[in-house]
């Protein structure tokens, strides 16, 4: 037996397992009808023990192997076709010389790059402006010091 | 006859007849107050605090609640960033159920963004183009608009993670970060999504090759097998059992137009958030790249209100718990509320018992 094939039956066993729990404990919500057949409040318990059963098989189901794998091979199920159909019509776009949504994705992604390196540059030149801008000021400053120092002494 | 008196000598299956009897007329009661539903289901609004858009970009639009007397009583702006996953009109979904009220009532100039509806055109948008573009841009618009040097920050889920990645960024615009129920560690295996997305359950390129942008329905799908039962056949049977009840069928219709209101979320940020959050768990390591840098949670210093579920399903509470201890803040707060994802947001325990604390806890830091 493979490793496959034995992690599929475990799967299975313990689905079995969580099974026949969940249907002996939906069974034993009944109990508390046998000694009130009809009466409302019975009714109300045994559904909420009912679903309270119901639920943590689904809890433990939604976690188990067979699940996992189950919605794995939806997944590949319901993607593989519509991928095979991409294919075929982009080949026929590009037969045609039309754009596919794969190109306009290229075109996006290079634009995108152009956008963000023209960012940093932009930004950068901007923090090297503001620290000319800087100096200038500091410079300004300094001749105007140097003027008034000037003024004084003469 | 209905007297407790002559209760107690009649026979029991007479008195389970008349319970019977009686349970019968008031489920007729109940069923013929039917077509009732369908009319109050037309007049649920969304949103329940007036609010008006003071800035659009794209499609991202962001929200301003005018304040109840006049003018806000704390001049740092507060700004809700919510997931990008259903609409951002749970925060404030009913009167007196309203996230958003309780900080305007307490004198906050609170400010809400709402990512909009994403179409094929915005596939490519990644998490940096809305950290580092939108949220920044608004950061910006709203210190130019207050005049004020920083912001405070509020951010939900999805919404909540961001935040945390825009504070690392920008740790100097924001003065006070609260999260709530936001996915930080990834690494716990407690919530069905983190087992789902494991890279050997799901591929996600493969998914987005076909798909684009991840649909609504597929998300919704997903939350609702995360609790099967209860999503679906436990709740009609509660609708059903309370048709005659007029706040429960506001409250119910209201919570189901949100749940039904799903936005697609766009294809790079779907992948990013998978790949890198779900699979990799990079946020705690601080190597979550976003453009050409990278996030690290030790920038954030700022005070931290982190608000977590105990019940959540969709965001275990263990997810965000280890924030505290990842970022340099040395004001971090956490509070663990007995609720559910959505009842954080919206259940009557969170509204008495939470948010309160949450909107004193802001106001001791203005």
């Amino acid at each position: 037996m493979s490793d496959k094939d034995r992690k599929v039956s475990d799967g299975l066993g313990d689905w079995m397992r969580l099974w026949c729990e969940t249907t002996s404990r939906t069974m034993e919500a009944f109990g508390s009808l046998a000694t009130n057949p009809v009466a409302p409040e019975a009714c109300r318990e045994t559904r909420s023990r009912m679903f309270q059963a119901w639920s943590d098989y689904w809890e433990q189901y939604l976690r188990s192997t067979p699940f996992l794998e189950a919605q794995k091979q939806f997944g590949k199920a319901a993607t593989e076709p519509r991928k095979q159909i991409h294919d075929v019509l982009g080949q026929f776009y590009h037969e045609l010389q039309l754009a596919t949504a794969e190109d306009i994705d290229q075109v996006m992604r290079a634009l995108r790059r152009l956008a963000e390196d023209a960012a940093e540059q932009h930004e950068a030149m901007a923090a090297r402006l503001n620290e000319m801008a800087a100096r200038l000021d500091a410079l300004a400053a300094s001749v105007e010091g140097a003027a008034q120092g000037r003024a004084q002494t003469t | 006859m209905h007297g407790d008196s002559s209760a107690s000598v009649m026979p029991g299956w007479l008195r389970n007849q008349e319970a019977v009897l009686h349970e019968s007329a008031a489920s007729l009661r109940r069923l013929w107050s039917l077509p009732s539903v369908w009319l109050q289901k037309q007049q649920i609004t969304k949103g329940a605090t007036p609010s008006e858009v003071i800035y659009e970009e794209d499609r991202v639009r962001l929200l301003h609640y005018y304040p109840l007397d006049g003018a806000a009583k704390h001049k740092t702006p507060l700004l809700f960033i919510y997931a990008m996953v259903n609409r951002p009109y749970i925060l404030d979904i009913l009167p007196n159920k309203s996230v958003v009220e309780h900080f305007v009532r307490g004198g906050f100039d609170t400010y809400l963004i709402d990512w909009g509806t994403p179409t094929y055109a915005d596939r490519h948008l990644d998490l940096n183009t809305y950290v580092t573009g939108y949220t920044r841009h608004i950061v910006k618009h709203l210190l130019a608009r207050t005049q004020c040097p920083q912001v405070n920050i509020l951010g939900y889920c999805m919404g909540g993670t961001m935040s945390a990645m825009f504070t690392a960024f920008y740790p100097e615009w924001v003065k006070n970060l609260i999260l709530m129920a936001a996915g930080i560690d990834f690494s716990t295996r407690e919530g069905l999504l983190n087992l789902w997305n494991e890279p050997q359950n799901f591929d996600v390129d493969a998914f987005l090759e076909v798909n684009a942008n991840c649909p609504a329905e597929y998300l919704q799908s997903c939350f609702l097998l995360l609790k099967p039962v209860q999503n679906s056949i436990a709740k009609t049977a509660t609708f059903l059992d309370k048709l005659d009840d007029q706040s429960f069928i506001k409250e119910f219709l209201t919570m189901e137009t949100w749940l039904n209101d799903g936005v697609a979320v766009p294809g790079e940020v779907f992948r990013q958030f998978v790949k890198h959050l779900y699979q990799r768990n990079l946020l705690v390591q601080n190597r979550l790249p976003l453009g050409k840098r990278v996030v690290n949670l030790k920038k954030i210093t700022c005070p931290v209100l982190n608000l977590m579920a105990e019940k959540d399903d969709l965001v275990p509470a263990a997810q965000s718990e280890p924030f505290c201890s990842l970022v340099g803040s040395t004001d971090c707060q956490a509070i663990k509320a007995h609720c559910g994802h959505i009842g954080l947001a919206m259940g009557s325990s969170a509204q008495k018992k939470v948010w309160p604390r949450a909107v004193a806890w802001l106001a001791e830091r203005q």
